[in-house]
């Protein structure tokens, strides 16, 4: 059973295969996301992210969701050289290239809890596919053409992983290069990462993606990670593990 | 979330609204590349499914590049036809998507 829902401004889509799966479980991720949108959202005055940027919530009243966000953002910085840093150049912090899939992670181990095993969770195209798809094979995912929103130009099959993608689409003038702080980075059109979940892949695509055409050798040298990269004239490279996948 | 600086203003979603049945055609939002347009459809008084109408086409795909990394395997992209369960890619997040989205689903409001 699918069920479609507009979140953090994202399609949001839950799939659970099975023909009685209660609406409870559907509403009970979905509620889960809409609490993730009123603490981390941008956009919103009211949100706790906002209130941080405004000087209005200090430090010691940092909720514990958001000090956990904020850790982990600092060891992604970390691990990316720098090039995942979630304070923009006008000094704003915005832990959006985490908190999605994050949530992500956590909607999924919510229906894990739930006794739950075969099901994705896709939002804003960053997936976390568990178990196997209605015919009981591994979920397929198609990769989208980043110059064309109607096709589809690689497909992985996946159990148990996550699947990102940043691209300049989305996001190209909001991922720098630390280096060029005013040069967005735009020699590779999309990035895709399959991950050990989506908090993992989501985290480390949106430096891969800021890192240009070193990005994929980034991901080729992350154990546990596989990624695609497209660059502007349409030439996809691979990392070497990927074959497990097609 | 979708990255926008604060100074972009966020568009507004009628997310919570009731939508009457039928398919609705976002505007052409500018962005980047090129112009962004949806067509939001509904169904039961929900919103079902979200079709692209007009999508930035820029870059040549079919064209082929000499340069590409030693170790790792480069193909030039083709479009696959295979059945798929979902997709990847960058754009659901993108500031022209939800402006064009949200100018559909404000047609469908009861």
């Amino acid at each position: 059973m699918k069920e479609f829902r507009i979140i953090m401004g994202m399609p949001v889509t839950l799939d659970i295969v099975g023909s009685d799966v209660p609406e409870s479980i559907f509403e009970k991720v979905f509620l889960y996301f809409r609490s993730i949108e009123e603490r981390f959202s941008v956009y919103k005055e009211t949100s706790e992210i906002t209130k941080i940027n405004h000087g209005i919530i200090k430090e010691k009243d940092y909720s514990e969701d958001m000090r956990k966000v904020f850790a982990l953002c600092e060891e992604t910085k970390n691990l990316s050289d720098g090039y995942f840093d979630i304070r923009s150049p006008g000094g704003f912090l915005d832990p959006s290239g985490l908190v999605k899939g994050w949530a992500i992670y956590n909607a999924a181990e919510i229906l894990k809890a739930d006794g739950f095993e075969n099901f994705y969770i896709n939002v804003g195209s960053d997936i976390e596919a568990r178990g196997t798809n209605t015919d009981g094979e591994p979920w397929k995912i198609g990769i989208r053409n980043p110059f064309n929103e109607k096709e589809i130009v690689k497909v992985v099959n996946v159990n148990g992983r996550g699947v990102a993608t940043s691209g300049n689409q989305a996001r190209g003038k909001h991922i720098y290069d630390p280096s060029q702080k005013n040069a967005p980075a735009d020699e590779i059109a999309s990035i895709t990462i399959i991950g050990p979940n989506a908090y993992e892949a989501d985290r480390f695509a949106t430096p891969a993606f800021a890192m240009g055409k070193k990005g994929i050798d980034f991901i080729e040298g992350l154990k546990g990670f596989e990624g695609y990269s497209i660059d502007k004239n349409g030439i996809a490279m691979m990392t070497s593990g990927i074959e497990q996948y097609l | 979330m979708p990255m926008m600086t604060p100074a972009q203003n966020a568009p507004s979603m009628p997310m919570m609204g009731k939508y009457k049945n039928g398919t609705y055609t976002g505007n052409a939002v500018a962005q980047y590349y090129g112009d962004v347009q949806v067509q939001a459809v509904i169904s039961g008084g929900k919103l079902v499914d979200v079709l692209f109408l007009q999508y930035p086409n820029h870059g040549n795909s079919s064209e082929v590049n000499a340069y590409a990394l030693p170790i790792l395997r480069s193909e030039a992209i083709t479009a696959q036809s295979a059945n798929i369960d979902a997709v990847s890619g960058a754009s659901e997040t993108s500031p022209a998507f939800i402006a064009s989205l949200s100018s559909a689903l404000k047609q469908a409001l009861i």
